[in-house]
């Protein structure tokens, strides 16, 4: 890397980072899939029509308290009428999860779709980012938690 | 414990703080986002030469695979899981580098496409450059992190330890403690158990007892009533119980001095009656009937409360019999009283006229009689002599047991005392055909320290009824001094009448005389064996007597004499012989009220040359002393109207010629507290009727004379000085019985030149021993010749009779 000019360029790049790419408008951004064979498709304003849910938190890769927006996967869930048992989760570049349907309690995990009332570009881990209520339960501090954190999130395979 | 507690808790925390941190410390994330950054720039690297190599859709992936590790990155520059491993410097290097390849990298991407395809080699270039710095950058961290977790481990392991240890301590402790408390509870239980037993033996106790046992409260009422106080008062248990104490037993009288009582201890908690023992009061039965009771009360402390428990005794029998028992003692105090005064009274009655009898016959023998009238004035002084000594025994058993005989202890020598006694019973002994002897067992006591004069009435009485009851027998006085060296044995055994067994009990009572036909013969009042042990008693000795009839009779007689030391006698009085002479012309009063004492008196001191004036009572005396002068006065005591003691006072306050004048008085008694009377009164001396001639002579002389008498009595006293009282009293008594046997033979036979051998021996001793009258006697019998005895024998042999029995008496001493 050149020395000289390192600094403006940090701050440069720092602030360019800050846009990166949101999610367009009627772009598909989660493909719900059944054990059925069932598909469905959301938006953004498909997830977003569905009951909103909050979690304020602070969390391991981020830094300070940060709000999050989304539907809660219990709503989620029942929106798809998805049954008792094993959802996999399964993120961008390849990364898979299993979460158990028993995780989504109200208070519970959300797939968070705005962080601090913004939407979440790639580069801000989003569009969606499966959230767990940290500061308020500290069950989810665990590794088995953090790992079902998902973020950039793009296809859900409910039980049905 | 609490330590150990404490110290548990403590760690307990610590240990779930750590193993919190260890749940939350998500080092294995830290781990796998390391790895998973380089796996992204990998993919990121292999896009961006597939895309320089490729065409548009590899643009796209090219973008997405930047944005996916640009999210990354930020995890690492900004996240919370990496705020420690920031902190380290390597660290720190290592992300500038990273922050620097972003801020070349993004605007590149974030070209439009052209642009972007145009610099794509640029691109890939920088990915290359910044692989090796990522991988380097994901090593350091999780090295650091990898270190921090191990550390975290340990801890958390360490604390676990220490926190089993202390858990074990506490255990530990707890089980010392349980056991602890077990046996602490064992030993309340024994505590308890004998707490129980003591209560219900003490309830048995008061329930059962006799006297009445209450337990007041400090209000005053009753908490506790037992039997015996349902039985004194009346009440029934159920009755009492919680009443006040005042109102049920405690007589009107002193309700209001009990509720003081009890307000005082409320208050100060003092009490006149609690704690201090015994006391007198008066209760009050259920019928009203108030009696005396005793009383103990003292104060007990419940868990809770303070009682008083009290004990109380219904004394009204106690008392009856004491104030029984007071009057019965008084009655018999009085009577013992009466009798004493009785006594005292009736033998000073007796012996005055007896005084009267024995003083006339002085007199008389003191002339020349016929033998006729000699042997009637014999006769007449043997019985009055007899009546006299009974008289005076009486009178000492009445003192002895009254206590009023002194027996001070002087030191005398025992076998001369003894010898000397025995001899003088010798010819009452061989009038009745009795041999008696006297035997020493074992060594000679020599001088010995006790009363001369009771030891010798006690054998003189013992000897005399030996001699009394034996006819034509033996008897014999042994002295042996026991083992140890204390006390002396005086065996008096005799081969006469012996007494029946069935008497033996009762020969010392007082007044018993058993009845043989020498007693009804010889009638005696019975007081002689009873005066002797009473004598034996109080000089601290024993007396004992084994008898069996017709064979014999055996007392015994044990008394402590201890050794004492031989003292010089010349203090006392010896009786020397009537000197007329020296009174001559001597004026003395008389004041007597008995005739015949007066005219005795008269007599006497007329025969001793005084002038003498009779006063016939303490008027006439007081009067007579008024008038004129007198040498000498002699006052009678017991005289009615005024007594002698009054007279004399009031002629000594008179301011007449006779106030110093040496004064005598004249009595029947004569005790400790007579003479300390006598000598208020300003009497110089005493003598104790019958008074004798030479006890007359003597007193006279004593107060009169001093110098003159002196030269005549010193020759004896010379002789006792030097040789001891005992010595001159054997001499005497040997003389004495020498010149018996020589008038026998000068009564029947010539006065041979051998027989005035004999006298003139005699007279010599005689002269030695003081006895100046019977010296010249001897002289008198020596000088006269042969041809004159026989006229003159009768009267002579008369005279020597008379001065040897005067001899004699002297020679038995007191």
């Amino acid at each position: 890397m050149r020395a000289i000019g390192r600094v403006p360029i940090l701050v440069a790049g720092l602030l360019l980072a800050s846009v990166g790419q949101v999610a367009k408008a009627g772009e598909e951004v989660l493909a719900v899939t059944g054990s059925d064979g069932s598909a469905i498709s959301f938006d953004l304003d498909a997830l977003r029509a569905l009951p909103v849910s909050e979690i304020r938190t602070s969390t391991i890769w981020t830094d300070g308290i940060q709000v999050f927006q989304g539907v809660s996967l219990r709503d989620l869930l029942d929106h798809v009428d998805a049954v008792e048992g094993t959802i996999t989760a399964v993120a961008l570049n390849d990364y898979l999860i299993d979460i158990p349907t028993s995780d989504a309690t109200r208070p519970g995990p959300v797939v968070a779709y705005l962080r601090n009332g913004e939407q979440m570009s790639v580069r801000d881990k989003g569009p969606l980012w499966i959230i767990y209520p940290y500061d308020d339960n500290p069950d989810y501090n665990t590794e088995e938690y953090y790992a079902r954190s998902i973020w950039q999130l793009i296809r859900l395979e409910v039980p049905k | 414990m609490l330590v150990l507690i404490g110290y548990s808790a403590l760690l307990g925390r610590e240990a779930m703080v750590r193993l919190d941190t260890l749940s939350t410390a998500a080092s294995d994330d830290i781990r796998w986002n390391m790895s998973q950054l380089e796996v992204e720039l990998l993919r990121l690297q292999s896009a961006a030469l597939k895309a320089r190599d490729g065409g548009q859709g590899d643009i796209q992936q090219l973008r997405t695979r930047f944005d996916i590790f640009y999210s990354r990155t930020q995890i690492v520059l900004r996240g919370a899981l990496y705020d420690q491993a920031r902190e380290i410097p390597e660290v720190q290097e290592r992300l500038q580098s990273l922050r620097a390849f972003l801020a070349e990298s993004v605007p590149i991407i974030d070209a439009p496409e052209p642009i972007l395809a145009d610099r794509l080699p640029e691109l890939a270039h920088l990915v290359e450059q910044a692989s090796p710095e990522v991988r380097d950058l994901a090593l350091t961290i999780v090295n650091t992190s990898a270190r921090a977790a191990d550390t975290q481990r340990l801890k958390v392991s360490e604390t676990l330890r220490r926190l089993a240890l202390s858990v074990l301590g506490l255990l530990v402790a707890l089980t010392i403690v349980a056991l602890l408390l077990l046996r602490l509870y064992r030993s309340s239980q024994v505590v308890s158990a004998e707490k129980e037993a003591v209560k219900s033996r003490f309830e048995a106790a008061v329930k059962s007892a006799l006297d009445a046992v209450l337990v007041v409260d400090t209000e005053g009422h009753i908490i506790e009533f037992n039997g015996g106080a349902e039985a004194m008062f009346g009440y029934s248990r159920s009755e009492a119980l919680g009443q006040p104490m005042s109102d049920l037993i405690i007589p009107p009288h002193y309700r209001a001095r009990h509720e003081e009582g009890m307000r005082r201890f409320r208050e100060h908690g003092t009490s006149r009656v609690v704690g201090r023992g015994h006391l007198r009061l008066e209760g009050m039965r259920k019928s009203g009937e108030v009696f005396p009771i005793e009383l103990s009360i003292s104060l007990a402390e419940t868990s809770d409360q303070l009682v008083f428990i009290s004990f109380l005794r219904d004394i009204t029998n106690r008392l009856k019999t004491e104030d029984d028992l007071r009057e019965a003692r008084d009655t018999a105090q009085a009577g013992a009283q009466a009798k004493a005064q009785l006594l005292t009274v009736m033998s000073h009655e007796m012996r005055t006229p007896l005084n009267g009898i024995l003083g006339s016959l002085d007199l008389m023998e003191r002339d020349e009689l016929s033998p006729k009238q000699v042997r009637l004035v014999r006769a007449i002084r043997v019985s009055g002599e007899l009546l006299l000594t009974q008289v005076n025994r009486v009178l000492d058993l009445s003192r002895l047991e009254s206590g009023m005989i002194e027996f001070p202890k002087e030191p005398f020598a025992l076998l001369p005392m003894v010898r000397r006694l025995t001899e003088s019973l010798t010819a009452a002994a061989e009038e009745r055909g009795n041999r008696l002897q006297t035997t020493l067992v074992g060594d000679d006591p020599g001088v010995v320290l006790g009363n001369r004069i009771a030891l010798q009435q006690a054998l003189v009485n013992l000897l005399g009824n030996a001699i009394k009851f034996t006819r034509n027998g033996e008897i014999s006085l042994e002295v042996e001094r026991l083992n140890d060296d204390r006390m002396i044995e005086f065996r008096i055994s005799d081969t006469g009448l012996g007494i029946p067994a069935k008497d033996i009990e009762r020969i010392f009572d007082e007044f018993v005389t058993i009845d043989t036909a020498y007693a009804r013969e010889n009638p005696g009042t019975g007081l002689g064996l009873s005066i002797t042990r009473r004598l034996v008693w109080a000089m601290g000795g024993e007396i004992e007597v084994e008898s069996i009839e017709h064979e014999g009779s055996l007392f015994l007689i044990r008394l402590p004499l201890e050794p004492g030391e031989a003292v010089e006698l010349a203090s006392e009085k010896e009786r020397g012989q009537p000197e007329p002479g020296p009174l001559k012309g001597k004026r003395v009063l008389v004041i007597e009220d008995n005739d015949i004492n007066r005219m005795l008196l008269l007599d006497m001191l007329e025969e001793f040359g005084c002038q003498v004036v009779l006063a016939r009572d303490g008027f006439e005396g007081v009067a007579a002393a008024k008038s004129a002068r007198y040498d000498l006065l002699l006052v009678d005591i017991s005289m009615p109207g005024k007594d002698g003691l009054e007279t004399l006072r009031e002629i000594r306050a008179q301011e007449g010629p006779n106030g110093p004048v040496r004064a005598i008085a004249i009595t029947a008694n004569v005790r400790d507290e007579d003479k300390e009377r006598f000598a208020a009164a300003g009497f110089d001396g005493f003598l104790a009727k019958p008074i004798s001639m030479l006890q007359l002579q003597e007193m006279l002389s004593g107060l009169l004379l001093r110098p003159e008498a002196e030269a005549e009595r010193s020759t004896a006293r010379e002789f006792i000085r030097r040789f001891g009282m005992a010595e001159y009293q054997r001499h005497l008594l040997g003389m004495v019985d020498a010149l018996h046997a020589v008038c026998d033979d000068l009564a029947n036979t010539e006065l041979s030149e051998t027989l005035k051998a004999r006298v003139h021996e005699q007279a010599g001793s005689a002269a030695i021993l003081g006895r100046a009258d019977l010296h010249s006697l001897l002289q008198e019998i020596e000088a006269t010749d042969a041809a004159d005895w026989p006229a003159r024998r009768g009267g002579m042999l008369d005279r020597l009779k008379t001065e040897l029995a005067r001899t004699r008496a002297v020679s038995l001493g007191g």
